[in-house]
């Protein structure tokens, strides 16, 4: 126990006092920072757009029902979006959210199924959305890419010459004639290490937090610190992994440039090669393997047809089935009941009233039931192809820790696939609050004719964007947790098996 | 006595395991990126294929036909691609539509011809993409982040990082051991020395990566992708030369690094980090500029400007529109037809509209391309992109070529319809233009390479002067280097 306690501090002492040691506390600030700010940045003007966005939208069926064209409550239903809110810690760890749509639309008979960007949202022919398809062109960097990649330099950097420098230098035998073990060389060199490069990384996420805590003072909660440090603990086991490649690299030769060589090499391809291959090859074969929506659209066609003859037969069986088959009703009484109310004498008021509503319910269950339908072909279409290649992708990434660790990264900030999913849900599950307000809603006359007056807005359920507990995330990472864990437990041993066999004289 | 050093260093970075290494790396990402590209090459050259054979090349038409009906412009999938591949959504063709207005009905509105449809009918240039395509790479976001495996990925990325380690320790580790000062000694000038191992590092540089470049040459031609005698020049002699200069100059950076340090690590050392800032870190500064600057850019819709030009013409034109109500499609009285032929000429305003607003989402694009040339991998990767024709350049130069094509087309209608004595000349209205019928000409897509060159020049000129500075600093710094 002495022993591994003199050769950590000894360690510590030998890196802290070395040029290298200088030039990465001066260098990984100003890294980290830069990083951060664009990162912190982007937040900003993506969080700006959120609350824009709320605006436009409750500001449009606002105009639409005072100008009276939506004076009909089923109508403001219609066109109901629901926006997914950026998360503040995507200023660390983009993930895949700035990539993907903000835009969800849900109403009583529309199942969620995407988020939309903006630009599909109002069409192809916004010319200002034509800039997203060229801002793909462009890298984009959050601190966690930093990360990734000049850990494991720094890292190899510092290790590399443990062992092997240490034979070259000869103090290898000294230390092995001292009857200190093999493992107390190799837990007090990797504990000296890491208490070495622990503090350009714990200055990188001190940096981070007092710049966000400045910066959006309101938006840091205990939820947020808490997933902060959550993220420093991810990336100092992802470090770990990295020095013990590095006494790996250097416990497998006798020279030390060989050492750093191998080590780099070993960094080069798990940080820089790896991701990008697998990456760039998924995506390649992803667009090619899966097919074009084309059936599905014919399916939900077909299932939209199906909706208009059983509307057409049992809500508005006109003897003019050439009308629009979705408009509720042909008879002249209950049509002027609906638009023209003021004309209709009052005594029939009371017995065309009920016919209306009766209608109106069947139509509307009529709907609910057919977008089920809707939603189970599109469902079985995302789960079989595009789900399936994405979830094959991040299998892929993660077989290296580079790609394990930037997954857990983003899992624990919520910007991760799996986080856009669950928004997903959360906004079909709101689907089912705005469905009993439309069906309590249907029983009213407010749903189909202004002539009760026109409808309010602020009646409508409000969505609530409630974020994944700390608990969760960490459920859904408990795979990824284990696989970092688990490669730290295997470097470890692979390095303990090299320097046990290794020939110190 | 340069080439006797220039062979010693050769036959020793051979034996290192940083060249068996590198080998190995290169051939996979080769092998990787080909095959990929091979791929999706062969989708793109399909689509463009059925495209041209489905054209009839002598299709004849009336003008009014060919000016109010769409036209579409497909953009050729360059074979070079494999140097700089193009992210796939920046591929679409181009749909455009020469007619400016159409007599349209709608609703109670038919009796007014100049409601123009919002459609996409004008002379501008609308994206539209071949819809079931392009839905399948919506989902690009949500796959783990990477770069693109081609050519300028390689060398940009790979090839910088092995020229440093194989030059790092050129001076420091001579010093180290001792042997540098036993080589000065025999007047052996420092200049040759450098030199020699600049030439040393260079040489193996060379036959890894152009070993790797002749493999996927062979691959690619093999499948039929590519032929020598097309782009023979571009790709067996601008590419490399390119490439070259690429590598000498983190060669020299790694040379200049080396006799500055006394210890080989701290040079390795600075040396990586230099490479972190500026190969990794300086390409995400212009994704930061767009996405900041890029959100205070608005850019009117087609619509608006549609609507803004149709206000100003119609203000102009307010006291004859009654008339021209009356006498519709009336060309027999003289001042209908003056007013008409003054409208829509006004009103052939939109498609510049239009084209000045495209031109911002263009210019703003190159802003951020400009920020991103602080990192030389991103100038290679750009004068790459010309070369190839490809990318953001390759597209741009599409862009120009179809609205050149547009623009000739539309002076050629203009001119047949005026040698017509029986057409009334008021284009853009039904029954307003000639009855003749054309050949309606076709536009094939023809990326030139006298283009490519000068598109590449400035990112060509700067990379050279770049290795030319780097160069006499490193030269700068050995000569005053202490040997000892």
């Amino acid at each position: 126990m002495r022993a591994i306690y003199r050769i950590v501090s000894k360690e510590f002492l030998a890196h802290i006092l070395t040029f290298k040691f200088a030039l990465m506390l001066l260098i990984c600030p100003s890294l980290i920072y830069m990083s951060i700010y664009m990162g912190a940045m982007k937040y900003k003007g993506r969080l700006k757009d959120y609350y824009a966005n709320q605006e436009r939208i409750m500001r449009w069926i606002e105009d639409s029902v005072r100008t009276g064209s939506w004076a009909v409550e089923s109508n403001v239903l219609a066109n109901w979006w629901v926006l997914r809110k950026p998360h503040l810690l995507s200023s660390l760890v983009e993930g895949c959210e700035v990539d993907l749509g903000d835009f969800i639309r849900v109403n009583h008979k529309h199942v969620p199924y995407k988020a939309f960007r903006e630009a599909e949202m109002l069409g192809g022919y916004r010319i200002g959305s034509q800039r997203g398809i060229f801002t793909k062109d462009f890298q984009s960097f959050d601190l966690a890419l930093m990360l990734q990649i000049i850990i494991g330099l720094f890292a190899v950097l510092f290790v590399h010459d443990s062992i092997s420098g240490e034979k070259e230098a000869g103090t290898l035998k000294l230390l092995a004639s001292q009857g200190i073990s093999r493992g107390a060389i190799l837990i007090g060199k990797y504990l000296g290490a890491m208490a070495v490069l622990l503090i350009p990384l714990s200055i990188a996420f001190l940096e981070g937090s007092l710049f966000l805590y400045f910066e959006f003072g309101e938006g840091i909660g205990l939820d947020e610190i808490l997933r902060i440090s959550l993220l420093y603990a991810v990336s100092i086991l992802y470090l770990s992994i990295f020095v013990l490649i590095g006494i790996l690299s250097s416990g497998m030769t006798a020279r030390s440039s060989t050492s750093l060589i191998l080590g780099l090499s070993i960094w080069i391809f798990v940080a820089i090669i790896w991701p990008n291959v697998v990456g760039f090859a998924v995506k390649e074969l992803y667009n090619r393997l899966v097919p074009p929506d084309k059936p599905v659209t014919d399916k939900i066609n077909l299932i939209r047809e199906e909706y208009n003859n059983e509307i057409r037969s049992r809500v508005n069986p006109s003897p003019h089935p050439e009308q629009i088959p979705l408009s509720l009703t042909w008879n002249p009484e209950e049509v002027m009941c609906i638009f023209y109310h003021d004309l209709l004498p009052p005594e029939r008021i009371p017995e065309i009233l009920p016919q209306v509503q009766e209608r109106a319910r069947l139509a509307e269950m009529i709907g609910m039931r057919h977008s089920e339908r809707i939603w189970n072909v599109r469902k079985d279409f995302l789960e079989r192809y595009p789900y399936r290649y994405i979830r094959l992708a991040w299998f892929l990434a993660r077989a290296f820790p580079s790609g394990a660790y930037y997954e857990l990264m983003s899992i624990l900030s919520e910007t991760d696939w799996g986080s856009y999913l669950r928004s997903l849900d959360r906004a079909r599950e709101y689907r089912k609050t705005l469905q009993e307000w439309a069906t309590n809603s249907i029983r009213t006359m407010r749903w189909f004719t202004n002539m009760f007056g026109y409808p309010d807005i602020s009646k409508v359920p409000r969505f609530e964007g409630k974020d994944e507990s700390i608990g969760e995330g960490l459920l859904r990472a408990r795979w990824d947790i284990l696989l970092i864990l688990l490669m730290n437990i295997l470097c470890f041993i692979e390095a303990y098996i090299k320097i046990a066999s290794y020939d110190v004289r | 006595m340069i080439l006797r050093i220039a062979i010693k260093e050769i036959r020793e970075h051979l034996l290192t395991l940083m060249f068996s290494i590198s080998m190995v790396f290169i051939v996979m990402l080769v092998v990787v990126g080909t095959m990929a590209y091979i791929q999706g090459n062969k989708e793109k050259l399909k689509v463009y294929q059925d495209y041209i054979k489905s054209r009839n090349p002598h299709l004849r038409g009336t003008i009014e036909s060919t000016a109010m009906s769409p036209n579409f412009f497909y953009k050729r999938p360059s074979p070079r691609e494999f140097c700089a591949v193009e992210d796939v959504s920046i591929w679409r063709p181009l749909i455009s539509q020469l007619g400016s207005s159409t007599i349209i009905g709608e609703g109670i509105e038919c009796a007014l011809p100049w409601a123009i449809d919002y459609y996409g009918r004008g002379s501008w240039l609308i994206w539209e993409g071949l819809n079931n395509l392009f839905t399948r790479y919506e989902w690009d976001g949500s796959l783990p982040k990477a770069l693109r495996i081609d050519w300028a990925f390689i060398v940009g990325v790979l090839g910088s990082l092995i020229a440093m380690l194989f030059t790092y320790d050129a001076i420091s580790g001579e010093k180290e051991k001792g042997t540098l000062r036993l080589l000065l000694s025999n007047q052996i000038s420092r200049s040759s020395i450098l030199i020699g191992k600049f030439l040393g590092s260079i040489a193996t540089l060379s036959i890894a990566f152009g070993f790797g470049w002749l493999i996927s040459i062979i691959i690619l031609s093999s499948f039929g992708i590519i032929s020598l005698k097309r782009d023979g020049f571009t790709l067996l002699f601008m590419v490399p030369l390119l490439s070259l200069l690429f590598l000498s100059l983190f060669s020299f950076l790694g040379l200049l690094l080396s006799s500055i340090f006394r210890s080989s690590s701290s040079a390795l050392l600075t040396l990586l980090t230099i490479w972190v800032v500026f190969i990794v870190l300086m390409p995400g500064i212009s994704s930061f500029y767009l996405r900041i600057v890029e959100g205070n850019f608005r850019y009117e819709d087609v619509f608006t400007v549609l609507a803004r030009v149709k206000k100003e013409v119609d203000m102009k034109y307010k006291d004859g529109m009654d008339r021209i109500k009356e006498k519709m499609n009336d060309f027999s009285d003289k001042e209908v037809v003056s007013l008409l032929r003054g409208y829509m000429g006004d009103m052939e305003r939109i498609s510049s509209e239009v084209d000045k607003e495209f031109d911002k989402v263009l210019f703003m694009v190159e802003r951020g391309r400009r920020w991103a040339r602080l990192s030389p991998a991103m100038l290679y990767r750009y004068s790459l992109e010309a070369l190839a024709g490809t990318g953001f350049p390759g597209h741009k130069e599409f862009i120009m070529q179809v609205r050149r094509f547009s623009r000739d087309l539309l002076s050629y209608l203009k001119k047949v319809d005026m040698e017509d004595p029986n057409s009334p000349h008021i284009f853009w209205v039904r029954g307003g233009m000639s009855e003749r019928e054309i050949e309606i000409p076709l536009f094939t897509h023809d990326p030139k390479l006298s283009w490519a060159i000068r598109e590449s020049m400035w990112d060509n000129v700067t990379l050279l002067v770049l290795g030319i500075l780097i160069f006499l600093l490193s030269y700068l710094a050995f000569m005053r280097a202490d040997v000892r």
